[in-house]
């Protein structure tokens, strides 16, 4: 098992390296605006133009802006932004935090309400809390997340004068009342988002396992309901959940970006898209692989778990 | 120069004037009479009722009755943005923030002209002559940098001033402002005498958008001026805050300088800025009495919040120097005299007012009527025409011109909520005579830097930004300026003659006829910018908080009279 | 004489549906409706968006576009039943008139990507080995990648706009569609008919038009429906924030993100635009549902539907 998880870990830094090179080339190659603009402004003539030009290293040939980025991502150094002329490393360091704690805690709410409701409707199959959970799964689904998060400002501010502490991270150790109270409501959102099609999943492959041979034979020989579900039903039943918490997760990754907008959390989610709308290329070279880089380490695990879960599953 | 340049102002920050950037109109007594002075009262609504001028809602307190103040305390202000770092030098024009925040802070000027009086002040400056229209030689008093190293409070001295604005002169190459078409040269004559000669007679030298400017007038120690290591992280100036401390661009910290050339003050120990992106989280910081003052987004805002805080605050409102505006590009059909009239008689801007700012806001001129001093008078002929909207005449005169009214045109404008509903308004009012509009929404670098920018427009609309002085929104007129023409490509011999002559009028009093003739070529030539209205900004301040003058921006703020009565 | 023709009749009775032949459409379709309430009342939430969407415009009360200083931010009341915005327009006709937006979105990304994924996904299942190997390979790429950090990317190369919104919608159809279709047509590969039609000397392309299609013509529905709810979801979504899929159109994202700003004083600009774009999408996922359920029992969702 260790063999295969390093060897999968190998193709890491290669398909990080095709990924930074494709980026590389959309975004310097088809430029729907010239860096330069954005530093310069409606004012600027040519020659100042060129002269930003050359400060923000964009008149190199395209190989060796590429070669020199490589070589400096190498060694943890990924340039500076355009706008403030700041380590891309640190920035996204500093806003690191935020984003990681808003996606662990969406994906802890997305895992236990995908999978315990997936459970509880298989197991209480037709009955009124299947159909309520079923219910809840699909408006999950169909309600857009910026509209709750939007409604979470909106709601409280308008009944309750109560508005929430939008903008200001601080990290949970330090104030955790604080904290809990923009994290908590927004994680919950994220997390309901991406747990509709764990739940349906869930109860799916539940189902099918709750009716198969090997379940009844369990359960003729005596054993309790819930020995029954929790050690066998989900062994079986893991290896398709555990997918599901790879698409939950890319899920609520994706749903961070619009909810830290929304709620002015200075995440790297906001950060990204500003950059976006900025032409800040440093910037969103970097998060374009750091992204890809965390979609392959999260299917890896997936991969790894499968093993954990179903011990039939071997790797050589 | 920054506070000129559309670009980056731009691209700074959506609202980035230097109140806003520095938390909010905090007002008094003098703003509220300048209100009165620019004669703000709007036009009576169809119905014939006259609605009260704004400052009935604000509770007024005249800061200079406040009494002598008691030293000490530190003010808490919003800061709405990180800074990318200290150095007002840059990179380039990306220094805009820190150039606000820290001009009239932590750096010292040599003058400065209140948006209010328009007198000028002098400051590090102690005399000024100008023994000929070529040349202003300025006398410094006495004052020392901060007492921090490397420069440990050493005296200011000429040399220092000189190589400052040289730098800012090397450093910022702007398109048109007065460090680099204008002034010639600036030398040290000794250790006390600045010599400033100028390439030809400039009336606007002392405003705020020149010399004067928050950023570019900055007077920095002259080992200082090319180390961005240590400019990046820290600033030393002679102003009456130091900078004590920062959190990577957020969270300044500035406290009192005690050896300010002007002895007793600032008459605060300091001042702390919160970092707050939010605009509902600051209010709430507000509410909360985190925050000392706040700069209200809308009216009703404002209302809502004065009464359910009441007297704990004071509420007040300043005529901000932005500006909606709308701009065609002078080509086919626009060419027409008849057809650009006709545009204008099209705009309804009462009604902008109501729909854009809930009737809080003043009819534009040529030039903003924020400029006291040279804006027309209300009861001007020239003006009273500008401002006149009828429909029927405006479909006769486009009839008469032939009007290609089956031809849809393209109003391109910035996805800015402000600028997409001017434009919806825009389109809509236009669509009355007949004209039609295809509304062509772009991102805002796009549209700054290219439609803008290279003047690849036939219509735009867009809010324009606050300029401290009364010259930079008519040289939007302007056919070429410098290298560059003009937006619109306008030309018209009339209006550069009038501009110009404005610009060389030495004589104050002579100047203001000039300006205002300016704006009446202007008008008369249906020169292809049309103002719509400039908005009353409302802020807030802690009743605590006195000796403010207002109506300066964030300088009122800066106002080393200022004191807590706490 | 047996003909192809006969065969096709017999090679009929395998449709997935397996409804009885003999009874009349209109009879079944009611048997359907009354079995299914959810699907029926979605059904016709999606009818209705698609009415509304080709002459919306036309039939709202008050013009979408205009201007009523007089009547700006109104709340809720006969006149206006969902109230105005702060341009006094009335927020009713401007959700009527929204439908347009998303209906042409949908209609963009299903024929520009879920289509030609559909068929592209059924080449590959049905032909097989290099061709479905290839097609395979960049789905797994594009899919495994967060949409909307791909959609930033796109938007930073060529700026925000339809363009790069729909190209990156349309290609995530394109292999969603073409995952969905190569499974099925696998599947109907290996069916008897297929072989006996073979058999009678029909060319791959008539046994592709004639035989699979109308068998897995309701897989396909299904999956209309999802892109389709995928698509509404996604324009407004993208401009709400600020991506400018249309923006001087009037649509449910741009109305819910100019509500936002004055949201907390006039909560009825936010919660109609998001109670539409909520409604159509629950519609469209309850409608793929039933279909999938009349399908496929073993694969009953959320409505309970029943054949």
């Amino acid at each position: 098992m260790r063999r295969y998880a390093l060897r999968r870990l190998s193709f890491l830094p290669i398909i990080l390296l095709a990924v930074s090179l494709i980026t590389f080339m959309v975004l310097r190659v088809l430029p729907s605006q010239d860096p330069a603009d954005v530093v310069g402004g409606a004012n600027a003539t040519p020659e100042q133009k060129q002269a930003y030009r050359e400060q923000l290293g964009l008149n190199e040939p395209l190989y060796r802006q590429y070669t020199d980025w490589l070589g400096h991502a190498l060694t943890g150094d990924f340039g500076k932004t355009f706008n403030s002329q700041k380590s891309v490393r640190d920035e996204f360091v500093r806003r690191f935090p935020a984003s990681f704690e808003l996606v662990m805690m969406a994906m802890m709410f997305s895992a236990f309400f995908g999978i315990s409701f997936g459970i509880v409707s298989a197991m209480y199959r037709n009955s009124v809390v299947d159909y309520a959970v079923r219910i809840f799964a699909v408006f999950g689904a169909s309600i857009p997340e910026f509209f709750l998060l939007t409604l979470l400002i909106i709601v409280p501010s308008y009944f309750w004068s109560y508005s929430m502490p939008l903008g200001g991270y601080v990290p949970i150790y330090e104030d955790p009342a604080n904290n809990l109270r923009l994290f908590l409501p927004a994680a919950l959102i994220l997390g309901i988002g991406g747990s509709s099609g764990l739940m349906r999943l869930t109860r799916t492959t539940m189902l099918e396992v709750l009716r198969s041979d090997y379940v009844r034979t369990a359960k003729s020989k005596g054993l309790r309901q819930r020995t029954v579900v929790l050690t066998h039903a989900l062994r079986n039943a893991g290896t398709p959940i555990m997918t599901a918490l790879g698409t939950s997760f890319i899920l609520v990754f994706s749903g961070s970006v619009i909810a830290e907008q929304i709620l002015s959390i200075q995440g790297n989610g906001l950060f990204f898209f500003t950059s976006t709308l900025s032409r800040d290329l440093p910037v969103v070279q970097f998060l374009v692989v750091y992204t890809a880089a965390v979609v392959v380490i999260v299917n890896l695990l997936v991969d790894l778990s499968y093993a954990v879960v179903d011990p039939r599953v071997k790797y050589s | 120069m920054a506070d000129n340049d559309l670009g980056l102002r731009y691209w700074q920050s959506q609202r980035l004037t230097r109140r806003r950037l520095l938390g909010g109109a905090v007002v008094g007594g003098a703003a509220v009479a300048a209100i009165g002075l620019v004669g703000c009262k709007k036009d009576s609504p169809k119905n014939g009722d006259t609605t009260p001028p704004p400052q009935s809602t604000a509770k007024v307190q005249d800061g200079t009755q406040d009494g002598p103040g008691k030293p000490g305390g530190i003010l808490k202000i919003r800061q709405p943005q990180d800074l990318p770092n200290m150095n007002p030098f840059g990179p380039s024009i990306l220094a805009l923030a820190q150039g606000l925040t820290l001009g009239f802070t932590v750096f010292d000027h040599m003058w400065y002209v209140p948006t209010d009086t328009g007198v000028r002040e002098l400051f590090l400056a102690t005399k000024v002559e100008q023994p000929d229209p070529l040349t202003v030689i300025a006398t410094l008093g006495e004052a020392t940098f901060h007492d921090k190293p490397p420069v440990n409070g050493r005296k200011v001295t000429a040399e220092d001033v000189a190589a400052s604005y040289k730098r800012f002169r090397d450093e910022l190459p702007f398109q048109y402002d007065w460090l680099h078409n204008v002034m010639e040269d600036i030398v040290a004559v000794d250790e006390q005498t600045v010599k400033i000669t100028q390439k030809f007679p400039w009336a606007w030298v002392f405003t705020s958008s020149n010399a004067g400017s928050p950023w570019t007038g900055s007077i920095l120690p002259q080992e200082l001026l090319h180390d961005n290591d240590f400019l990046n992280k820290d600033a030393i100036g002679s102003g009456h805050w130091m900078l004590a401390g920062h959190d990577n661009g957020a969270n300044l910290k500035l406290r009192k300088f005690p050896n300010f050339r002007v002895k007793g003050q600032p008459l605060l120990d300091g001042v702390d800025f919160k970092s707050i992106t939010n605009n509902t989280a600051a209010l709430a910081a507000f509410k909360a009495g985190e925050i000392d003052t706040y700069g209200f987004t809308s009216k009703s805002e404002a209302e809502d919040t004065q009464s359910s805080m009441g007297d704990r605050i004071v509420v007040g409102s300043d005529l901000g120097r932005d500006f909606f505006c709308f701009m065609l590009k002078y080509q086919d059909p626009f060419a027409d005299d008849r057809v650009r009239r006709a545009i204008n008689l099209l705009i309804d801007r009462d009604e902008a007012i109501d729909l854009l700012a809930e009737g809080s806001g003043v009819k534009c001129g040529p030039l903003p009527p924020a400029h006291k001093q040279y804006v027309l008078p209300d009861d001007d002929k020239d003006l009273q025409e500008y401002f006149r909207y009828d429909v029927a005449e405006a479909k006769k005169l486009l009839e008469a011109a032939s009007f290609p009214f089956d031809r849809e045109f393209e109003l391109k404008h910035s996805v800015r909520p402000g600028d997409s509903q001017l434009a919806d308004v825009l389109k809509v009012q236009l669509g009355r005579g007949g004209i039609k509009i295809k509304l062509r929404p772009e991102d805002l670098i796009k549209w700054l830097s290219q439609s803008l920018g290279q003047s690849d427009f036939e219509m735009t609309a867009f809010l324009h930004l606050a300029y401290e002085d009364a010259d930079l929104p008519l040289r939007f007129f302007l056919s070429a300026d410098g290298e560059r023409k003009n937006f619109m490509q306008y030309k018209d011999a009339k209006v550069d003659e009038a501009i110009l002559a404005a610009a060389q009028e030495l004589d104050e009093e002579a100047r203001v006829k000039k300006v205002q003739e300016a704006q009446r070529v202007i008008i008369n030539a249906w020169a292809p910018m049309y103002n719509v209205f400039s908005e009353i900004n409302y802020g807030a301040r802690y009743a605590y908080v006195k000796g403010t003058i207002s109506g300066r921006g964030s300088l009122g703020l800066f106002n080393r009279t200022s004191w807590l009565d706490k | 004489m047996a003909t192809v023709a006969d065969h096709s009749i017999n090679v009929r009775a395998e449709v997935a549906w397996e409804l009885p032949e003999d009874r009349p459409f209109h009879r079944r379709a009611w048997r359907l409706a009354k079995e299914n309430p959810v699907g029926a009342v979605a059904l016709l939430v999606v009818v209705a968006f698609v009415v509304l969407g080709i002459i919306g415009p036309s039939i709202a009360p008050y013009d979408p576009g205009g201007l009523d200083r007089n009547a700006r931010y109104l709340g809720p009341s006969a006149e206006h039943p969902f109230g105005t915005n702060q341009l006094g327009r009335d927020v009713f006709s401007r959700i009527i008139a929204g439908t347009r937006i998303s209906l042409i979105f949908g209609i963009l990304i299903l024929f520009l990507g879920f289509i030609p994924g559909t068929t592209m996904g059924i080449l590959s299942g049905y032909f097989g080995r290099w061709v479905d190997y290839l097609i395979q390979r960049s789905s797994e790429a594009w899919t495994a990648f967060p949409q909307l950090p791909l959609l930033l990317t796109f938007v930073a190369a060529f700026g925000p706009g339809l363009k790069p919104v729909v190209a990156v919608i349309a290609i995530g159809a394109l292999f969603s569609g073409s995952r969905i279709m190569r499974v099925v047509a696998l599947v109907e590969r290996h069916k008897e008919y297929v072989t006996a039609a073979r058999s009678t000397g029909a060319t791959e392309a008539r046994i592709l038009l004639r035989h699979v299609l109308p068998n897995i013509m309701p897989f396909i529905l299904v999956g209309v429906s999802s892109v389709f709810a995928i698509a509404v979801l996604a324009e407004a979504a993208l401009s709400f924030l600020g991506l400018g899929v249309a923006p001087s159109e009037p649509g449910w994202g741009i109305d819910l993100r100019d509500g936002l700003e004055s949201g907390s004083r006039y909560p009825h600009l936010v919660i109609f635009p998001g109670m539409a774009i909520s409604l159509v999408v629950l519609a469209f996922n309850l409608l793929g549902d039933t279909l999938r359920d009349i399908l496929d029992p073993r694969l009953r969702g959320s409505t309970g539907a029943r054949r």
